[in-house]
Parts: structure tokens; sequence; C-alpha cells
């Protein structure tokens, strides 16, 4: 008998497939270089479209809060006091850090308290460490302060990618998440965060993962009620950057 | 077992579903929050009704061009060094998915929810293979797990039918020692479930959406169960419907949006995912990246009039607003699709035979159809169902069969109704009460039929064992000898005025 | 008067039947609003108890003889007091789409038929019927009506016109109350259920009259409360539009400040 396995990435099973199914529907196929996507509005685009700037961040804000996400407004001079404080509060014992580039962490002002963030244990999510390296540090940090690229007025979210210096087990891991996104990533709408993203990839940029946050993780399996915390993070921060 | 639950008569689980309490009284909670919240989230998008036109677009697109995608799909996804197996049916899905989990050498495997994975009974095969330990890591399929696999009742909230306290029942044997709090509950879930995750070696997800146009696969969960599961694991298996495909990163956007305001009444779900295989330089994501694409009898609908119902994105709005669901919960359809997108999917896929009373489990109210987000015409097709069933199947011998065939030569006959409209009155006699006034007013002025004998066909007495019947008028008082004999009434004055017509 | 509106008259079968109050009470209001009503002997029934159970082809003849009977009049508009079964009318012209005779036809009776709610707002511009019902009613809506035809207000408007009416909203409008044809017989333990739960909505109004648009929906939650005990009054929007009426009062809606409200209100969600 032979494996089932050899059928994948398999021209005949493929084919066969696809025969059948455009036999079935009675339609040919590759009909759709004629016919390409359409849309037949444009709401996706308008979403928001009128706002001014300060109307998107008061309706980001608004909407980040309502998905229990803990929004904080800082200019970049403030930003390192401000986490050595919320670390403090939090009573944080293992932090995790991206490994960014010193460039990176300048942008934000942030290079010093990288080095030094007053906690007892950092780790830093890195590819010179191992793959199990990695993910067990972020089982482990009670805090996780990485990067976002967009902050999405119309439903409250952050996006952020996946990177050799913030991997998926970083923004996924950690008990709590806080991510750094400064203003001028405010985008309207998911629409406008997917075509910078691909704007960014056709202009070179390589992840395999856009990561749409939006607040902790949450369920309502139980009774329909809503809890908060469940596999990902349990608290969930956006710091926005004022001025950068 | 495929998409069936049970293996008993339709009348059966209704029956044992209406004695079912606490079932009918959650359902009923459910549908009444999800209203609320339901309806907000659309109602702040805005333009809710041309958001449907541009889904609907998208989703028609997609299907008539369904082999042209997937091509496109396939190829993105090979060109990134990752596998697409295409399965035509349940068992060639699960063996290909049990093989690769013993070529792996898995033993850990973690799931995240995923409908299709349910229907092509991934569950049980991959316990058959030695030594490979399976978890579930939605909170609520963990649950039905942990319940020796109980089945699902719904499929966005698949464990509706249970309580707080059974749950804590089930969970004190994993060793739980708290209170009934859902909060708790789920925590200690957490901490038992990231262990296992932390050894996790294959996962398995299901897919909300691939992209056609750059291979990747779109999830949205709010648990973060999904995102773990492609995160640690090496090895990653996707299972989609085949339909389950969008050309690109737009349009999955738009559908997700809509997704989870129908679903939960959120704008977005919490993860909102687009992933594949690791690329260089990453630390974690899958190196081994797999996608198995099911047919699993979809295409039977493909080209049909049922097509419509391929549109679907498996928000369950449908069986939210569904009033039969509210009254038998999701087991009572004994399919793992209920409600009125499994009233129209089961018979597709599980077959005529097996499924024939679903499309009756319905009163066409349209609800279904009203609120789904890519329009599809559910309680249209569940009356084309009907429509197959009696004249294309010819599947009903009983007295309805009949009864229905008399209705049919009498109500194309203006002389049979004629006669009706004479004799129902006297014919009703002795069935009819007509000395107790009745408790309703203005309904029962002829007396009312509160009863027939048991040996009258159950298409009757179903009625009238529950409910009265008003008494047919005699034919000299009915509207027809009114009408004829009657005296125009006298236009008002402010119409005469006018001329009588306001749109001339 | 030569530019009366003619109007031929849809009866339905449950009117023929059970209901003629209903009936007459639709053409009084009607001729009082200046139409000229007409009555079509042959018609009987739309067809929905055989189609809507999958007879497809076993209501053909019905579906012909509906639509000779009903354009067997030279009428302007057709009329029935019924939204169910007045959508059915209209889905004639897609189901006989193929029939080179009745194809035009039925597309002919679609473009004239109204159910009469929404013709006396939407096509009479008449928002106040000039009738008086000194009550507080609950309204159960057709679930066809509001749906099918997409008709989810103009008997809202028209039942707050009346005078002395105090409406008081009911609870999970939205649901079926599970007659639904033969669904009702079909399946009577769903059926029971549902009508159960709409009876508690409705009595929980404390309201003294029930008004509905559909006599079939009325019939299931009447003969729920009737065999329970429930006491309440049963009426048509028709019966209601027609009571204790002073055609002094009578008013159009370009007369008034007041908008004409969308058929599907504030959207659907």
């Amino acid at each position: 008998m032979t494996s089932l396995l050899d059928q994948a990435n398999n021209k005949d099973n493929r084919e066969q497939f696809l025969n059948r199914i455009a036999k079935a529907a009675g339609r040919p196929r590759h009909a759709l270089k004629d016919h390409p996507f359409k849309p037949l509005n444009t709401l996706p685009d308008d979403l928001l479209a009128d706002k001014s700037p300060e109307e998107l961040l008061n309706i980001a804000i608004k909407n980040s809060e309502s998905v229990n996400a803990q929004v904080v407004l800082k200019p970049a001079a403030q930003l390192a006091d401000f986490l050595t404080a919320y670390a403090k509060q939090e009573n944080i014992s293992h932090l995790l850090l991206p490994n960014n580039t010193p460039e990176e962490w300048e942008k934000y002002g942030l290079m010093e308290w990288s080095k030094n963030p007053g906690v007892e244990n950092v780790a830093v999510w890195s590819d010179k460490l191992s793959r199990q390296e990695n993910e067990e540090n972020a089982n482990q940090a009670d805090l996780a302060v990485g990067m976002g690229d967009y902050l999405i007025a119309a439903t409250g979210t952050v996006t952020v990618i996946n990177r050799s210096a913030q991997g998926r087990g970083f923004d996924y891991l950690p008990t709590r998440l806080l991510l750094i996104v400064p203003k001028s990533g405010l985008v309207k709408s998911t629409r406008e965060a997917v075509n910078k993203y691909n704007e960014q990839t056709a202009n070179g940029l390589s992840t395999s993962t856009f990561n749409f946050i939006s607040g902790p993780s949450n369920s309502g399996d139980i009774e329909m009620e809503l809890v908060v915390g469940v596999h990902g993070p349990v608290e969930c921060t956006y710091l926005i950057v004022e001025d950068r | 077992m495929g998409i069936s639950t049970s293996d008993k008569p339709f009348i059966t689980r209704v029956k044992e579903d209406e004695a079912d309490h606490f079932m009918r009284a959650a359902v009923a909670k459910a549908q009444d929050a999800q209203f609320i919240k339901r309806t907000q989230a659309r109602r702040e998008l805005g333009n809710w009704n041309e958001w449907r036109d541009l889904a609907e677009q998208i989703r028609q697109h997609v299907l008539k061009y369904l082999p042209d995608y997937l091509e496109e799909f396939a190829d993105n996804v090979e060109k990134q060094d990752g596998h697409v197996f295409f399965a035509k049916d349940e068992d060639e899905a699960h063996n290909f998915i049990k093989e690769l989990a013993i070529a792996k050498k898995a033993k850990n495997i973690v799931k995240s929810k995923s409908m299709v994975t349910t229907e092509i009974d991934l569950d049980k095969t991959l316990l058959s293979i030695p030594g490979a330990n399976l978890l579930e890591s939605d909170l609520a399929e963990f649950i039905l797990q942990e319940d020796n696999w109980d089945e699902p009742t719904h499929i966005v909230f698949p464990t509706l039918h249970k309580n707080r306290d059974q749950i804590q029942r089930e969970f004190q044997k994993l060793g739980y020692d708290g209170d009934d709090d859902p909060q708790h509950e789920a925590r200690f879930v957490r901490g038992y479930l990231r262990k296992y995750f932390m050894k996790a070696d294959f996962g398995i997800t299901g897919c909300n959406f691939a992209i056609a146009d750059n291979g990747m696969i779109n999830l949205d969960t709010n648990e973060g169960n999904a995102d773990i599961t492609m995160a640690i694991p090496k090895t990653q298996v996707v299972v989609m419907g085949m339909e389950r495909i969008v050309p690109s990163m737009k349009e999955a956007e738009v559908l997700d949006n809509m997704l989870a305001r129908s679903a939960v009444g959120q704008k977005l779900t919490t993860y909102c995912t687009f992933t594949g295989r690791k690329k260089g330089g990453e630390v974690d994501g899958p190196d081994d990246f797999w996608v198995v694409i099911v047919d699993d009898g979809r295409s039977k609908a493909l080209g049909t009039e049922f097509e419509p119902i391929l549109q679907c994105i498996r928000c369950g709005a449908c069986m939210n607003v569904c009033p039969v669901y509210r009254q038998v919960g999701g087991k009572g359809y004994g399919s793992i699709y209920p409600g009125p997108l499994g009233e129209v999917l089961s018979p597709i896929l599980g077959g005529y035979e097996k499924f024939k009373d679903l499309p009756y489990a319905c009163s066409l109210c349209a609800a279904c159809t009203e609120t789904c987000p890519v329009k599809i015409p559910l309680q249209h097709l569940i009356r084309e169902h009907r429509i197959v069933e009696m004249d294309g199947k010819h599947m009903d011998h009983s007295m309805t069969n009949l009864i229905l065939k008399m209705v049919g030569k009498g109500t194309q006959s203006p002389f049979l109704f004629g006669s009706a409209m004479k004799m129902a009155h006297p014919a009703s006699n002795m069935f009819s009460q007509t000395e107790q006034p009745g408790a309703v007013e203005g309904m029962y002025d002829e007396g009312k039929i509160d009863y027939v004998p048991k040996i009258v066909p159950k298409l009757i007495h179903g009625w009238i064992d529950t409910r009265d019947v008003p008494r047919p008028v005699k034919a000299k008082e009915n509207f027809r000898h009114w009408f004829k004999d009657h005296k125009p009434e006298e236009m008002a004055p402010v119409v005469k005025k006018e001329g009588g017509h306001a749109n001339d | 008067m030569d530019n009366q509106p003619r109007v031929c008259i849809f009866s339905s079968c449950l009117v023929d039947l059970l209901f003629p109050n209903v009936g007459k009470a639709m053409v009084q209001v009607l001729e009082r609003l200046g139409c000229k009503t007409f009555l079509p002997k042959k018609q009987v029934c739309c067809g929905q108890p055989t189609y809507n159970s999958g007879y497809s082809k076993g209501s053909l003849k019905t579906f012909k003889n509906e639509i000779d009977a009903l354009l067997s009049i030279d009428a302007d508009y057709i009329v029935g007091p019924t939204g169910s079964c007045v959508f059915m009318i209209k889905e004639y012209a897609g189901i006989l789409a193929d029939d080179p005779v009745y194809g035009p036809r039925a597309k002919k009776l679609a473009d004239k038929i109204c159910e009469f709610s929404q013709f006396i707002y939407r096509v009479l511009g008449i928002i106040d019927c000039g009738a008086e019902l000194d009550a507080t009613i609950t309204v159960h809506r057709s679930c066809h009506m509001t749906r099918l035809l997409g008709e989810r207000t103009a008997p809202f408007v028209l039942l707050d016109h009346v005078k002395g009416i105090k409406r008081v909203p009911l609870h999970n409008v939205q649901l079926c109350c599970g007659f639904g044809g033969t669904f009702s017989a079909k399946e009577p333990e769903l059926s029971t259920a549902m009508v159960q739960d709409k009876v508690k909505n409705i009595m929980d109004t404390k309201a003294d009259i029930l008004v509905g648009m559909e006599t079939s929906c009325l019939m299931n939650i009447a003969g729920y409360m009737n065999r329970h005990g429930d006491h309440i009054k049963v009426m048509h929007i028709a019966e209601v539009l027609n009571h204790d009426v002073d055609p002094s009062r009578i008013k159009y809606i370009k007369d008034t400040n007041e908008p004409v409200v969308p058929a599907n209100g504030e959207g659907v969600f």
C-alpha cells in the first residue's frame, strides 16, 4: 500500500480533486484570470474615513478599553519611568523582552531601561537561544514588553508580526503582555492595517505571522459568562507613545 | 460517526430535549444575550446590509472560481515549503493525518477547536495511535473531551448544554478543588493545559479562511489556544473545508469583522491571526506545515440550488436566532451542525435518509436568513430540501403524505373548495363545543373544536392536542356570502375630496 | 368617482373558512378609504400548505388557479389580509419563471399584490384610518410579513394612530409563534413549546387585546390560550382599523408632519 503522505504536494492528487469539483460545479477551470474579484462597494476603505486624528485616537482608546485592554499614553521620555513603575506595581519577577536592536530601543528612549529594567529576572527572546529556552522563558514570564506596529481604531486592536526578536510564544505565553505602539501607527481599520502590511511585504518584509491582538485572552464557553484570561495573557496593556 | 451525533429517531430527541429544562433555559438566555450584543455590534458598524452584500459577493465569487483559488493557495503554500493534501472524504482526511502523526512520531497532540475536524472524526482516529496523547485546547472542547467526548451542541458555544456545576464536577476528576465560578474553572484549565502545551509536538487547527494569494491561514479565536497550538508544536496540520478560502487578506479582513460581530457581538475576535510555516530567522512556529483540504460531500452542493450553503462562515448567528433551536438545543438535531445551517448542510453531507427530518424542524420564520452575514437564503434552502424529499425522492409514505396530497387537490379546485366552505361547519359538528364561552374573545363565536379521536392522523390531532381551533362558519355567514350582498361602505369625506387615489 | 382605485380582494382560505369578520373589516376599511372592491369567486388558497411541505409539483395547479382567479378582475391592486400568503403569491413569478403562459401572468400578479396595512400606508398614503379603540394592546408581528415581504413598520404606524390605543411592546417580538403552516401539525411538540413561550410573553404584557396581522398566527396563539384559560381578546389589524371609525379623522400622511417610515424601519440586524 502506498503511503497517503506521498499524495501531499502531488500533482495527481491535486488535479483529480480540482477537476472533480469543477465538474461537479459544471464550471470550467482557469476562468478566474478574466474575472478577478472586484468589490461592489468601498465600505472597508470608508470606515472611519471622516474622522480627524484626535477623534480616531479617542475611538481607539474607547474600543481598546471595551475589550479589556489597558491603555496608557506617554511621551517617549516618560516610558522608562512608567515601565519601571508598572513592573513594580504588578510585582513582576520575570520579565521578557524582545531582542531589539539598540536603534529600535532608542527610538523610544528605552535603551538604558532595557538593560536595567529593575526586575529580578530578565530574559530576552532571541534567535541566539534555542527554541525551547525561548518558550520556557516566555512561559515563566509574568510580563512581556514587546513592540506593536499598528493601533486599529475601529476594533481596539494592536498588531504585531513574528520576527526573530519577538516570536509567537512571546505574545501568547506570558501572564501579562504590554505592547508599545507609536501614535504614528494609529490606523482607522483592519483594512488599513492589512494595506500597510501588504505594502511592507511588497517592499521586502518577510514574516510568517500577522497577529491582530485585541485585549487579553478570554472565553464565554462556560454559560456564556465572560472570563478574562484563558490560554493567552490574562492582562494586556497598550502603551501608546504620543510623540513617535 | 461523521456529522451524526445520535442514532435515536428525531421525535425521541425532541422529547428528551423538551424535558431538559436547564438546557432550554440556558439556550434561551444565550439567545437573548446574543441578540443584544449582536445587534449593537452590527448597528455600531453601520451600513450592515451593505456589508452583507459585500460579504455575500466575496463568498459567491470564491465559490464560482473555487478550483482556481484552491490551486493558487496550494501553489503558495508549497512555495513556502508547506505541504497540501486534497482529501475527497472523511476517511482520506483522517487517515492522512494519522499517518502523518505516526511518521512524525507524535506523542503529545494538541488541537484547537474546529468543526471540520469534528466532522471527519479526527479525535477518535488519532486516539487509536498507540502511545499518542491528545488534548483539545479550546475551553469548551476540553470540557467535552473530559466528559467522555460528549458531542458539541453549538458551533460557536459547544458546551451550551452544560452548566458550571457539571463542569466543576468534571474538573474535580482532574484535581480541581475550586468552586463553580467560571473564572476559577477557566484559570484551572489554563494551568492544566499550559503544562501540556509546553510539551506538545503536533498541533492541529482548523481554518477560518485560507488566503489564496499568500498561502496563509487566517484564524479567529478569543482564548489564544489556536495561536499557542501554532507556536509550540514543530509540526502543524491545518484542516480546512475546501470552501473556506478568500482571494486575499483584504477579503479575509472583511469576513473576520463580520464573523466576530455575528458570532459573539465583538468587533473582532481577540486573536485574529494570519499565519503559516515558520520563516528564516524566526524562533518558533511550525517547521513542518501541512494543510489538508477536505471535500467530504461539499461538492454535492456545488452547481446546485444548495450552493449558497457553502457561503457559510460558521458564525452560528442562525442558531442564535432560531426559535426551534431555542426549544431543542443543539442535541435535538442529531448532527454536529445544528440549527438552520445544520438543517441545510446535514442532509447534503450526511444524506437524506439519515437527516430527512431536519428540514421539517423549521417553521420557515426566516429569522436565520435575516441574520445571516453572508446572506444565505436559509429558510428557502430548507424548503428546497423538502421539495427534494417529497417530489424528488418520495420519502413520506405516511397519512400526512396522503392528507397533504388531498389538500393539494382541494386547493386547486374552486369547486371542491366551494363544497368545503359549505360542508366545513356541519362536518365539524361532532367535535365542536358551542356551549362554554371561551377564555379568548373574538375567535370562537361559532364554537371551538378541542377534541378529535386519537385515531385521526397526527397531522390533525397534533394540533388539537394542545390548541383549540375555531369552528368553521356556516355557509350563509361566511365572508363570500356577506360580500355578495353587502352595501358598499360610504367613502370618507377627506378621501372624496382628494379623489381617492393618493398616488395619482 | 372614476378615479377610485379598483381593488381585488385576495381573501385567503382561512378568512373564507373561519374568519369572516376579518374579511368584512378589511373590505369596509378599504371602501371607506375610497377603494372599489371586487371579490373573485374562483380564488381558493395561495398554496403554502402543500408547497411549504415540499409538494412543489402538487402545488402548481393551486398556483395557477389562484393566478387566474385574482387576474380575472381588471383591478389596479390586489390586497389581502395576510403578509405570509401575499408573499407566497409574489413567489409564483420565480417558481413559474420558465412557464411561457403563467410566468408573465405571475409577474403581473406579483406587481399588483399588497398586504392590507402596507397598501393603506404605502399605496393609499393614509396614516390615520379614523378608528378608535380604548384599550391596551400588544402586537404579534408576522415573520413572513416582516422578513420575507420586508414590511415591518406600516402596521405599527397605523395602529399607533388609532385613537385611544395604548400599545405595549411584546418581549421577544422577533420570535416565531410556532405556527409555521403544516409545521404546527407535523411537529406539534416543537410548535407547542414555541407557542407556550409566546403566550407567556403576551400575558406578561397584561394587554387587553392581542393584535396580529395574520389570522394563522392568531389562530395558533389564541388556540393555546383558549385551551389553557388565558383571558384576552384577539383582533386582526383590519378589525382594529375598522373599530368605532369617525371618518372625519381620516388623514393622509402628506397632511401631517410625519415622515414616511421605511418598510425596514431602522434597518435589519
